[in-house]
C-alpha cells in the first residue's frame, strides 16, 4: 500500500517533459511573468491526476 | 537572418544616413571605418535596438536623439528617432521600424521626453508589403535576443572568451547556440515545483488510514461479539422458557394444583395482553412528540410572527414590499424565499412565478389574512397535543396499575402452588419443586434479558463509533489519495528533471565537441605557429604546441588567442546554421542562419596578428561586418580586407563648434556588388 499508486508510464512522462521544455520556451523568448513554476506545477497536476489506490 | 539595408534618423549623431550590408556576392564582408568616437558602436547598438528596443551605451543611455536637431526645436516641439532595417529571413523580405518620439521639455533639455514608441515590421508578399503582427515574436525567430550577443559583440567580448579565467564564458555561449538554456532552467524549475510537492505530502500525510482501518476491524469485531452473545442469552432464554412451559404442562397434570396453574395461566395471560397494550402506548406517544413536539417551543414565534404579519398589513407595508419586482428577482436568482431552488421549467418556479400575476395588492392582502388563519389553526394543534398526550399518559398509568395487580395475583397463586410439597410419582417432582425450578427459571431469564438490554446498548455505543471511523476512513481515504498524488507528481517532476539533466550533459558535450572540430581546424588554417587550439571539457579555450609526438599547453599571446575564440564564435554560427538545415532533434532550438557584426575586433594586436584575424573573418559566416578605426583599417587589415570586402564605408564625424553640434555622415567608399 505504501508504494501504491506511484509509478508513471513514460508515455505521460515524455508528455510532461514536452510541455514543460515548450512552456519554458515560451517563457523564455517571449518575457513572459515569471509564473513558470506554477506553470509546470499546474502541467504535471494535469497531466496525472490519478492514482492506483488498494483500499484497506 | 540576413541584413540588408540600414537606415537611421535622427539616432544620436546620425540625422539621416544609410547602409547597405548585402553584399550577395563571394566578398561577404562589409568594412565600416572610422576614428574613435565616430559612431561605430553606435551603428552596433543601432541595430540592436531596432531588433529588441534596447540599445546598450556606455555614455548617456537614455540619450537616442540627435543633439544637434533637438536644438533645433522649442521646448514642447517633438521628434522621431527612428532605425529602420530590412533583412532577409527564410528567403523572405522583412523591413522592421523602430520609432520613438521625443519632446523637447526646456530650452537646456537635448534628450527630451520619450512620449511614444511605435514598432511596426512589414514582410514582402510578391510585390506588395504587408503587415505583420506581433513583431517582436517574429524578430525573435529571426535571431532570438539570446543569442545575439554572440553575433552582435565588440572586442571585448572576444577578450572575454579568450581569457584565461573565462571558461565560463565558452560554456555559456555552448550553452545559448544549443538553447540549453532552456534545459538548464527546466531543470532548476522542476526542482522547485518538486519542493512543492514535497510539501503537499508533508502537510496531507498527517493522519494514519491504516490505524483507523484497525479501529474499524477491531469495533466490527467486537459487534460480532455482542451479537454472538445476545444470540446465546436468547437461546438460553428460549431453553428456560420452554423449561417452564414443560413445567407448567406438569402442574396442569398434578390434581392439587392443577386449578391454581390454569388461573395462573390465565392470568398470566391477561398481563400479556396488557402489556402489549402498554408497549403500543408507548409508539403512539413518542410518535406524538416527533410529530408535534416542537409546538409548546414554537408558539411564542409562532404567535410572535402572526401578530408582525397582521401588524405589517395593517399599516399597509405587506402589499407594496412584495411586488412583481421580488417575484422577478426570485425567479433571476433561482432560489425561492425558503431556499427552495427555482429551475425554469419546474413546479417551483411556475408555483413562483404564478404569483407575479396574481400580484394585485387584494391578492396579497388576502394571502396574509389566510397565512395569520393557518397560524391560528397551529394554535389549536399545540392545544390538542397536550390533551393528547396527557390521555395517552393517563391510559398507560391505568394500564400499569391493571399489570401489578395482575402480578399480584399471579405472586400470590405461585406461593399456594408452591405450598404443596407433597411428592408426585407421576410427575416424579413436587409441585414445590417445580414451582422453585420456574421461579428459578424467571429470575435467571430476568437476568439474560437485563444483560440483552445492556448489550444492546453497548452495540448501539460501538455501532455509533463505527459510524464516525467510517466516516474518517472515507476522509482519510480522501486524503490518501492526495498523498498519493502529491508523491507521484514529485516522482514525475523528479524523474523528468533527471532526464533532462542527463540530456543537457549529453548535448553540452555534443556540442563542444563540434565546436572543438571547427575551432581546431579554422586554428589550423590560418596560425602561423605550429600550434593547435581546442576546447577542454571544462570548457575551456587552449592553445598546444605540437612537441613531436606529444603537445603541451603553452602561455599563448593575445593574438593566438583572438584568433581561437573567433574561430570559436564561427563554429557556432555553423553549429546553428547545421541544426537549422538539419532536421532538428529538439523542439527548443531549430538553429539559424545568422550574421555577425562586429565592432574593433583587432584591439592592440601586432600587424602580423591582425593580418591573421583578417584571414579569419570571411570566414566566420555567410555575412560579415566589421567596424574598426581608422588606425587599424591600414597595412595588413586593409591589405587583406580589401579582397574580401564587398562593400567598404568612412564614418565622417564633425565634432561640431560652439553653434553646432557633433554629426556623423556615412560615406560608400568602395563596392563590389550587392543589391
Amino acid at each position: 500500500m505504501e508504494k501504491s499508486g506511484v509509478s508513471i508510464d513514460p508515455e505521460t512522462l515524455n508528455h510532461i517533459r514536452e510541455k514543460v521544455l515548450q512552456t519554458e520556451q515560451e517563457q523564455l523568448h517571449f518575457k513572459r511573468p515569471p509564473t513558470i513554476i506554477n506553470d509546470i506545477e499546474e502541467i504535471i497536476k494535469n497531466e496525472i491526476t490519478e492514482v492506483e489506490f488498494d483500499e484497506d | 537572418m540576413i541584413l540588408k539595408d540600414l537606415h537611421l534618423t535622427n539616432f544620436r549623431p546620425f540625422v539621416d544616413e544609410n547602409i547597405n550590408f548585402h553584399t550577395g556576392g563571394e566578398q561577404n564582408v562589409v568594412v565600416v571605418h572610422g576614428q574613435n568616437g565616430s559612431g561605430k558602436t553606435t551603428l552596433l547598438n543601432a541595430i540592436k535596438w531596432v531588433l529588441y528596443g534596447d540599445a546598450n551605451f556606455d555614455t548617456h543611455p537614455d540619450r537616442l536623439v540627435n543633439q544637434g536637431e533637438m536644438s533645433k526645436l522649442n521646448p514642447g516641439e517633438r521628434i522621431t528617432v527612428a532605425v529602420e532595417l530590412d533583412y532577409t529571413h527564410d528567403n523572405v523580405d522583412y523591413n522592421l521600424l523602430r520609432k520613438t518620439v521625443f519632446e523637447r521639455a526646456h530650452e537646456s533639455d537635448f534628450d527630451g521626453q520619450q512620449v511614444d514608441t511605435i514598432v511596426t515590421l512589414k514582410k514582402k508578399n510578391g510585390d506588395a508589403w504587408e503587415q505583420v503582427g506581433n513583431p517582436s515574436h517574429v524578430v525573435e525567430q529571426a535571431l532570438p535576443e539570446r543569442l545575439s550577443n554572440l553575433f552582435l559583440f565588440d572586442g571585448e567580448y572576444i577578450n572575454k572568451l579568450s581569457g584565461v579565467d573565462h571558461s565560463g564564458e565558452i560554456q555559456t555561449a555552448i550553452q545559448n547556440i544549443m538553447g540549453l538554456e532552456i534545459l538548464e532552467r527546466s531543470k532548476d524549475h522542476l526542482k522547485k515545483v518538486q519542493s512543492r510537492f514535497e510539501d503537499e505530502l508533508k502537510a496531507e500525510g498527517s493522519r494514519e488510514l491504516e490505524e483507523l482501518v484497525n479501529k474499524k476491524q477491531d469495533l466490527n469485531g467486537s459487534i460480532e461479539d455482542i451479537d454472538r452473545r445476545i444470540k446465546e442469552k436468547r437461546n438460553t432464554i428460549d431453553t428456560l422458557q420452554a423449561e417452564n412451559s414443560n413445567i407448567d404442562s406438569k402442574l396442569e397434570k398434578i390434581e392439587e394444583v392443577a386449578e391454581l396453574q390454569e388461573d395462573r395461566q390465565e392470568l398470566e395471560k391477561q398481563r400479556g395482553s396488557l402489556k402489549n397494550q402498554r408497549s403500543d402506548l408507548k409508539g403512539e406517544l413518542q410518535s406524538n412528540i416527533s410529530t408535534q413536539g416542537y409546538l409548546p417551543f414554537a408558539m411564542d414565534a409562532i404567535e410572535e410572527t402572526a401578530k408582525e404579519i397582521d401588524r405589517l398589513r395593517e399599516q399597509g407595508k405587506i402589499p407594496s414590499e412584495l411586488g412583481n419586482e421580488l417575484v422577478e428577482d426570485l425567479l433571476t436568482d433561482e432560489e425561492c424565499i425558503c431556499g427552495r431552488p427555482l429551475k425554469e421549467g419546474s413546479d417551483s418556479y411556475r408555483a413562483v412565478a404564478s404569483y407575479k400575476s396574481d400580484m394585485e395588492t387584494s391578492g396579497i392582502d388576502q394571502a396574509a389574512i389566510r397565512y395569520i388563519a393557518h397560524l391560528g389553526n397551529i394554535q389549536e394543534k399545540h392545544s390538542s397535543f397536550f390533551t393528547d398526550v396527557e390521555e395517552i399518559v393517563a391510559k398507560r398509568k391505568s394500564l400499569q396499575d391493571e399489570i401489578d395487580d395482575l402480578d399480584e395475583e399471579i405472586d400470590e397463586l405461585s406461593t399456594q402452588i408452591a405450598d404443596h410439597d407433597e411428592y408426585d410419582p407421576e410427575q416424579d417432582e413436587s409441585p414445590k419443586e417445580l414451582e422453585d425450578k420456574r421461579q428459578e427459571n424467571i429470575q435467571r431469564v430476568g437476568e439474560l434479558k437485563a444483560d440483552i438490554e445492556n448489550l444492546n446498548e453497548s452495540k448501539e455505543e460501538k455501532q455509533e463509533s463505527l459510524n464516525e471511523v467510517n466516516k474518517e476512513i472515507e476522509d482519510a481515504k480522501e486524503e490518501r489519495k492526495e498523498v498519493l498524488l502529491a508523491r507521484k507528481r514529485m516522482k514525475a517532476a523528479e524523474e523528468i528533471r533527471a532526464d533532462i539533466e542527463t540530456s543537457y550533459e549529453d548535448l553540452q558535450q555534443k556540442v563542444r565537441t563540434w565546436s572543438n572540430k571547427r575551432v581546431g581546424n579554422t586554428f589550423d588554417g590560418i596560425a602561423t605557429k605550429d600550434y593547435k587550439a581546442e576546447i577542454t571539457d571544462d570548457f575551456e579555450l587552449k592553445i598546444r604546441e605540437q612537441m613531436d609526438n606529444s603537445s603541451v599547453t603553452v602561455d599563448k599571446s593575445r593574438g593566438e588567442r583572438q584568433i581561437a575564440s573567433l574561430a570559436f564564435i564561427g563554429s557556432l554560427v555553423d553549429i546553428a546554421r547545421q541544426r537549422y538545415e538539419s532536421d532538428s532533434e529538439s523542439d527548443y532550438f531549430k538553429g539559424g542562419i545568422y550574421p555577425i557584426i562586429m565592432d574593433s575586433p583587432f584591439g592592440s594586436l601586432d600587424n602580423e596578428h591582425r593580418r591573421e584575424i583578417s584571414r579569419v573573418i570571411p570566414e566566420l559566416a555567410d555575412q560579415v561586418v566589421v567596424f574598426v578605426t581608422d588606425s587599424q583599417w591600414t597595412g595588413p587589415v586593409a591589405e587583406e580586407m580589401d579582397e574580401i570586402s564587398g562593400r567598404q564605408y568612412r564614418l565622417n564625424y564633425d565634432s561640431g563648434d560652439q553653434s553646432t553640434h557633433p554629426r556623423t555622415t556615412i560615406e560608400l567608399e568602395t563596392s563590389q556588388g550587392g543589391t
